[in-house]
Formats: C-alpha cells, structure tokens, sequence
C-alpha cells in the first residue's frame, strides 16, 4: 500500500478543520457548563463539610481549610442539644408515617389498576385532585379537629392521616401496577387466589422497585417536613423532630457556625447514607412519576 | 403433564376466570379494597374543605377554639382582608414572587436537561447524582448551609464579592433589604427546585426519537430551531405538568422564608402562606386565616387553570 493511498481516505473521513474546531469549542462549552452546575449545586455540601471541622474562631476567619481538622465538634454537639431525643422522635414518625402510607396505599393502587368496578375512574380523579389540591385547603380545618381530639403538641396528628392514604403513592404505584402484565393475575386466579391473596403474593413482588420507592419517598418526605413538626409540635420541645431541632440549634448558637454545621451534616447523614444506599431507587422513583403516562 | 392435557387446562380456567372475575367486580371485594380511598375522598378531602369554607365565615378565635363553636360573622372576614392594603401587597409579591421562581426554575432547569442530554453517560451519571441528592436535601439543611454563605459577617459570599472587587460587601446585610432578602430566598427555592425538573425534562427527552433532530437538522435547522420546532411541542405536555406543579409550589413557598427569618418575619417578608399561617395560629384568628387561605386557593387554581389554557391554545394554535 502507498502513502498516498493510505492517507486519501483518511483525510475523506475526517471532517473539515472548520467543522472539528466547532465540534471542539462546543465540547469545551459542554464541559465547562457542566463543571460550573456541578459546582453550584456542590459547593455548599463542601461549605457544611469544611466548617463543620473548623474551631470556632477559624470558622469566622477568611481561610476555607480547616487547620488543625476539629472532629471533637461532631462529640459537642451532642451536649449542645437532645439530638437523641430529636433523632428517636423523627425516627417514630418517618418509620409509623411510612408503614401506614404502604399499607393504606397499596391495596387502593391495586383496586384502581386492575380491578375494574363502577366509579373507579372517579375516584381517580379525585386521587388525582387531591395530588394537585395545596395543602392551605386542609391546614387550618385540621388543626382544629385535631385540637378538638386535645392532641396538638403531640406526634399523632402527622402520623394518623398517612394511614388515611396518601394521593402521592397512590398515583405512583397505580402507574406501576398497570405495567404488571394480566397473565400474571389470570395464572393466579386460575389457581383459586382470591384478590387480596394475588395482591399479597403476585403484585407485592412484581412491584418491589415501585414500593420501595413509594417508601423511600416517604421516608424523605418525614425526614424532610418541616412545616407540620413546626405546626403541631413546635410549642413542646420534648417531641421535636430533627428539622424543627436543627432550625432551633442555629437559632441559638448564632456565631458558632462550626458547631451549627456540625449538627447540619449530622442531621443530613441519614438522607446521605440512604441516598447512596438506594440511589437507583430513587432515580427511578423520580423518573417514574414524570415518564410512564 | 403432557402438552396437550396442559392446553385443555389452560383452556378451560380461562372461561372460568373470566366468569369469575365478573363475579369479584359486582361483588364485594373492590369496595372492600376501595374503603381507604373513600376515606381519602370525604375524611382527607371534602370534610376540611367544607370546613375550610365554613370557618371562613366565622369568628374563630382561642375561647372559640376551646368551646369547639364558631360564631357566624357573614362576610365580614372576607370584608377585613379585602379592605387591608397589607392583603393586597402580600398577594402581589406573592404573584411576583412565584413567577420569578417559577421562571428561573424552568428556564435553568430545561437547560441541564438538555445539557444532561448532550453529555457522555459517565458525566451524565456524576452531575445526575449531584442534582438528586440536592433535591434529597432536608430544607432545614439548605436554608443553614445558604445562611451561613450569605452571613453578613463572615460569610463566603461577601469575601468574594470583595475579592473579586465587586465593590465593598465588607458587612453587607443581604436581608436589610427585602428585595436582596427575596433574592436569597428565591436562590434557595430555585437551587432546592431545579433537579426535579431537570431530572423529569431529561426522562422526557430521551424518549424523543433522535431521527426526528436528524431529520430537522439536515434541513438545516440550527439547535435553537430544532429545541423550538421539535424538542418543544413534543415536550409541551411534560412542561405544562412540571409549570403547573411548580405553580403550585412556589405560590405557597413557607419554610424557606420562615427558617430565614427565624421564625419571626417581618411584615414585608409575609407571603401568602405566611400571612395566613400568622393570623391562624399566632394571632389566634382561625376564622381569618381560613379566609386568606382559601383566597389564595382560589388566586393558584385561577392562576395554574389560565396557563394551561394558554398553552392548550397555543398548542392547538399552530
């Protein structure tokens, strides 16, 4: 083979230098795009991270590195505040608030995806409206059947009305349900399950990845409240959740930034450890509501 | 089982099964399963709004609140809101307010999706895991670590503002103004917002065929045509969902201002919610609070129910 032959088709094949300065810049683009969201969306992680080991007084100083590293921060806080006490009362109403929205969801997913009976498209819809509908429409009327029941300044009131159902995990998990292909059921039936047997042995394995996504949902969203902990319970120290717990924390020790974001990073762990634990589940989860119509 | 006693088998339950579950659907079983959802229906959500309406309607304050009896007032909370100049600047920076979220959400949010979708799967996967862990983010922990950086003494941003010259932040008080206090407010909305949207716009997006960009870009269509002809209306549906919910968030944005403001704000940080939520349960006027709040129900579903007409329109238009 001569030279010549070799490079002509090469030099066919490769696009014109005008054309791969192109490809090149808007690679360039690409990246350094990606480079500035990734930072925007992590520096502040790295900010709780990095005071969190700081003194006090480096804290308040202009150097971002933490010299010497301060891990006796971490085994402050926990004499700073009962975050004990915050970390057992978020734990009852996330674990009790998740359980119920599982058992009540579950089986009004599966009467409104494959069973088929009068009115099921109305109550859909109403599921439907309710996902849309502000919670402003139930606050304030609730607060007061719940100060008629005398237990404001208690935990039930957030975790009761998840074992009402919740519109959420009803939506997602009816969306799952109806992927299940009817062969599966029909197998079942012929063997002489009744529905509930179907639901408790066929569907609950078929959907597992749905399910587990409703309860991660669940979890986050328990971990996450911030509002109803501040309606309900935020008169009684003694039945504070971690959210209500770590708003107060900074309110108290202004200057202390080291110290507050300690507590920060400590009360973030839970999400971060379940977050890497169960990440694919929740990437599904989000892709799950938003895709499959 | 040979295969072909394993057909008639098959054959004959099939006939049975339909039978039967003819049967199951008029018998009782469904409506057993459906009880929850009644419950859903008229516990979770008639029951409060009808008692949203009527508290609306009556003076309910704290002696009211412990003999369980409101008391008849007409329309005369609805009189008091609609005659307070404060109602009306609460509604209005209210509508402000959602609409620069709402905007900054979508139009930031649409450009990661559409960056997401241009990069490799290994890049893809990292900022993917960036954007769901701030979106998993308690806002307890972002309203802290975004008040730490903005500290008037010793935070981040005012270092490097001045740094870089940018003028003397050396103790700028970012909330002394509301307008740079709404600022921050709505970069921790906005930042906390964004990796749903993102994350639900690039689901949709790689469910759009790629011959279809093919083929506008080999008519010749630049990137900006081929998003505004192609991506766009196949995607109209998604973002009048993702539009309207993040509407409806963003109209009734409460913990983000009120962790801000250490649970006391000040007249001139009062949002809708806020307001509402001061007069129920720290003043102690259920009977007002009710009313603000459905006001604001009303404002939202008039709000998000003109948008999507809009867009049906439009898409119907072309």
């Amino acid at each position: 083979m001569t030279t010549a032959a070799a490079t002509a088709p090469l030099a066919r094949r490769k696009p014109p230098l005008a054309v791969r300065r192109r490809r090149f810049l808007v690679a360039v683009a690409n990246h350094s795009l990606l480079i500035a969201v990734a930072v925007l969306f992590l520096a502040p992680f790295a900010f709780i991270a990095l005071t969190a080991l700081m003194s006090t007084n480096q804290a308040l100083s202009s150097h971002l590195w933490p010299q010497p590293f301060r891990w006796s921060n971490f085994v402050d806080v926990w004499s700073k505040a009962p975050l004990l006490r915050w970390a057992l009362n978020t734990a009852m109403y996330s674990g009790l608030a998740t359980l119920g929205v599982l058992v009540s969801s579950i089986p009004v997913a599966y009467a409104l995806s494959r069973l088929r009976w009068r009115g099921r498209d109305a109550v859909f819809l109403v599921v439907l409206v309710a996902l849309m509908l502000p919670p402003q429409v139930s606050v304030i009327p609730v607060y007061v059947l719940w100060a008629k029941l005398h237990l404001v300044g208690t935990l039930w009131p957030l975790i009761i009305p998840s074992w009402l159902g919740d519109a959420f995990s009803i939506f997602l998990l009816r969306q799952f349900f109806l992927t299940i292909p009817e062969e599966y059921l029909d197998a079942a039936r012929v063997d002489g399950c009744g529905e509930l047997r179907i639901l408790t042995t066929v569907v609950l394995r078929l959907a597992k990845p749905a399910i587990a996504a409703v309860a991660l949902f669940s979890i986050l969203y328990t971990f996450n409240d911030y509002f109803l902990p501040l309606l309900y319970v935020g008169e009684s120290p003694h039945h504070w959740v971690a959210s209500i717990g770590l708003s107060q924390f900074r309110s108290l020790h202004q200057v202390q930034w080291n110290l507050t974001m300690a507590a920060t990073l400590l009360v973030m762990a839970p999400v971060i450890v379940l977050f890497f634990l169960a990440q694919k589940a929740f990437v599904e989860g989000v892709t799950l509501t938003g895709v499959k119509g | 089982m040979s295969a072909e006693t394993g057909l008639r088998v098959a054959a004959e339950p099939t006939l049975l099964s339909a039978r039967r579950r003819a049967r199951l659907t008029r018998g009782a079983a469904p409506y057993a399963l459906l009880a929850p959802a009644t419950i859903v229906v008229g516990a979770v959500l008639g029951y409060p709004l009808y008692l949203l309406v009527q508290l609306s309607f009556q003076k309910y304050g704290l002696p009211q609140l412990l003999t369980h009896h409101g008391e008849w007032t007409g329309l005369s909370n609805y009189t008091r809101i609609l005659h307070d100049s404060q109602f009306w600047h609460v509604l209005l920076r209210t509508v402000t307010f959602t609409a620069a979220n709402v905007s900054l959400t979508m139009l930031f949010g649409t450009l990661i999706a559409l960056l997401l979708a241009r990069l490799g799967s290994f890049m893809r996967l990292l900022l993917t895991t960036g954007l769901v862990l701030v979106w998993a983010t308690p806002v307890v922990v972002s309203v802290n670590v975004w008040l730490w950086m903005v500290d008037y003494e010793f935070g981040v941003l005012n270092w490097t503002l001045t740094k870089l010259h940018a003028g003397n932040f050396v103790h700028h008080d970012w909330f002394a103004n509301t307008l740079s206090g709404f600022g921050v407010i709505t970069a921790v909305v906005v930042w906390g917002a964004i990796p749903f949207v993102a994350i639900t716009l690039y689901a949709a997006l790689s469910q759009v065929p790629e011959e279809l960009h093919e083929a506008a870009r080999i008519d010749g269509a630049s990137f900006v045509q081929v998003f505004r002809f192609v991506t766009m209306p196949l995607l109209k549906p998604i973002f009048i969902i993702l539009v309207s919910l993040s509407i409806i968030w963003d109209f009734q944005v409460f913990n983000q201002v009120w962790i801000m403001r250490d649970g006391r704000p000040t007249n001139d940080y009062y949002l809708m919610s806020i307001y509402s939520f001061v007069e129920s349960f720290r003043v102690s006027e259920y009977g007002l609070g009710s009313a603000i709040a459905l006001t604001m129900v009303l404002v939202m579903l008039v709000v998000s129910f003109f948008y999507v007409r809009q867009m049906v329109r439009a898409g119907e238009a072309e």
